[in-house]
């Protein structure tokens, strides 16, 4: 029985072959193989077709809600359009690799010769010495850092004074690592504590709102009065939880729970 | 979204805020922008959406634009990354694929059924389609479109090998 290649392989072939390289196994088989000969056919159609495509017309009302948001002083932060930093190719890597490995021959090679001086450096740190006992660190007080067992994080608090019993909280572009926790509180306002690479977003505030954009994999804790008459928090336009009075109601999968507190992952 | 010699003078009064300049580049190429976004999400909302933020976000952006020059290709990664960045938090809500009408009403000359060709495209696990669209209609490279993917090249090629296949088998089920 004759095997055929799939779809997706004779693609891979087609590819290969516009870039000048063949695969000789599979170049037999299509000689002998007119379905698969037809498959290939219907690949390079189907390619000139989508890429032969006319753009779409951009529907007419579009422009003139562009331009009241911009008269309304509507802020949008757009994505980077830069390329990332190029990763080194491969052949780099291994020439890299190589010099690595050189550099540690080298160096293993001059360290055993007898007066050299990395030898005596080697012999000076190797040797034991004697170390006070370390202070124990003082711990930071106050910060959800410092809850969370990590003192160096960053970590920004906000409070947001309602408008009219009112909060709105938007989130932008979060990243998949964001962690969101909400717990309701007795306070009277309404506190956004980021920690980690959350702290490092962008935050605008108002009466009764607060926009925070591209938080990072981190976590923002918001600790939602329970007299508030009603809070929303949307994230990227898609409400995930409202608040209306005494009724909590979360729009979004609830990942977690930890004591009276409800981990969502808005990012993922 | 080919580059147009008159961009430069144009970026210059847009990251000055002048509408009438914006609207000169939304003429320019509001239809790339609209089509790319909308290959991506498949939903004509969402597309206009996208379509409406990168012109609203675009004088803010021009600042820090730096590829003097190549102003299409940057804003087709602009797009594609609001857009990718739109599919996810709207995973949940998505419609029916690719339903738009202007696809019925472009006149086709290839033996290929061109609005079953979308359709079957639509269908796609977003995963697959978006390695499809991106490599294959918009001519990036494995390296590019895992770049702006977030996964390797082979990963990339991995994906546009079974996109195919799948897509075979829609059209011929």
């Amino acid at each position: 029985m004759r095997m055929h290649p799939d779809t997706g392989r004779i693609a891979r072939s087609a590819e290969a072959t516009t870039a000048g390289v063949t695969s000789t196994r599979l170049d037999t088989h299509l000689a002998e193989c007119g379905d698969c000969r037809a498959t290939l056919e219907w690949i390079r159609d189907a390619r000139a077709v989508l890429r032969g495509e006319p753009p779409l017309r951009a529907p007419a009302r579009a422009w003139s809600h562009i331009a009241n948001r911009l008269a309304a002083g509507d802020v949008v932060l757009l994505p980077d359009g830069t390329w990332p930093a190029a990763a080194p190719q491969p052949a780099s890597r291994r020439l890299l690799a190589a010099a690595v490995i050189l550099v540690l021959v080298a160096s293993a090679a001059s360290a055993m010769l007898p007066g050299s001086p990395l030898r005596h450096w080697i012999e000076a740190i190797a040797r034991p010495r004697e170390t006070p006992p370390a202070a124990p660190a003082m711990p930071a007080a106050g910060t959800a850092a410092a809850a969370a067992g990590d003192a160096t994080a960053p970590v920004t608090t906000m409070i947001v004074a309602a408008a009219d019993g009112d909060v709105v909280i938007e989130i932008e572009t979060p990243d998949p690592g964001l962690e969101l926790r909400v717990r309701l509180t007795d306070q009277v306002d309404l506190e956004v504590r980021a920690t980690g690479a959350a702290a490092g977003a962008t935050f605008r505030s108002g009466p009764g709102r607060l926009t925070i954009t591209k938080p990072g994999a981190g976590q923002i804790l918001l600790l939602l009065p329970r007299q508030a008459n009603h809070i929303a928090i949307g994230v990227d336009r898609t409400t995930y939880l409202v608040k209306a009075r005494d009724r909590l109601q979360i729009l979004a999968p609830v990942v977690d729970t930890a004591g009276t507190e409800f981990i969502l992952r808005p990012g993922s | 979204m080919h580059e147009t010699t008159g961009d430069s003078e144009i970026l210059a009064a847009v990251r000055d805020r002048d509408v009438a300049a914006l609207g000169e580049l939304y003429a320019r190429h509001a239809d790339a922008v609209y089509t790319l976004a909308y290959r991506i999400l498949g939903v004509a909302q969402e597309a206009e959406d996208v379509l409406q933020d990168v012109f609203v976000g675009l004088p803010r952006a021009l600042a820090g634009y730096r590829e003097h020059g190549r102003f299409a290709a940057w804003l087709r990664r602009v797009t594609v990354r609001a857009a990718l960045m739109r599919r996810r938090s709207t995973d949940r809500k998505r419609e029916a694929p690719l339903e738009h009408a202007a696809i019925a009403a472009q006149p086709s000359d290839s033996p290929l059924d061109r609005i079953a060709l979308e359709r079957a495209l639509g269908r796609l696990p977003d995963p697959l389609r978006r390695v499809f669209v991106l490599k294959e209609i918009e001519g990036y490279s494995h390296a590019e479109v895992g770049a702006l993917l977030g996964i390797s090249a082979a990963n990339s090629s991995m994906r546009l090998s079974r996109a195919w296949s799948a897509l075979r088998r829609e059209i011929h089920s």
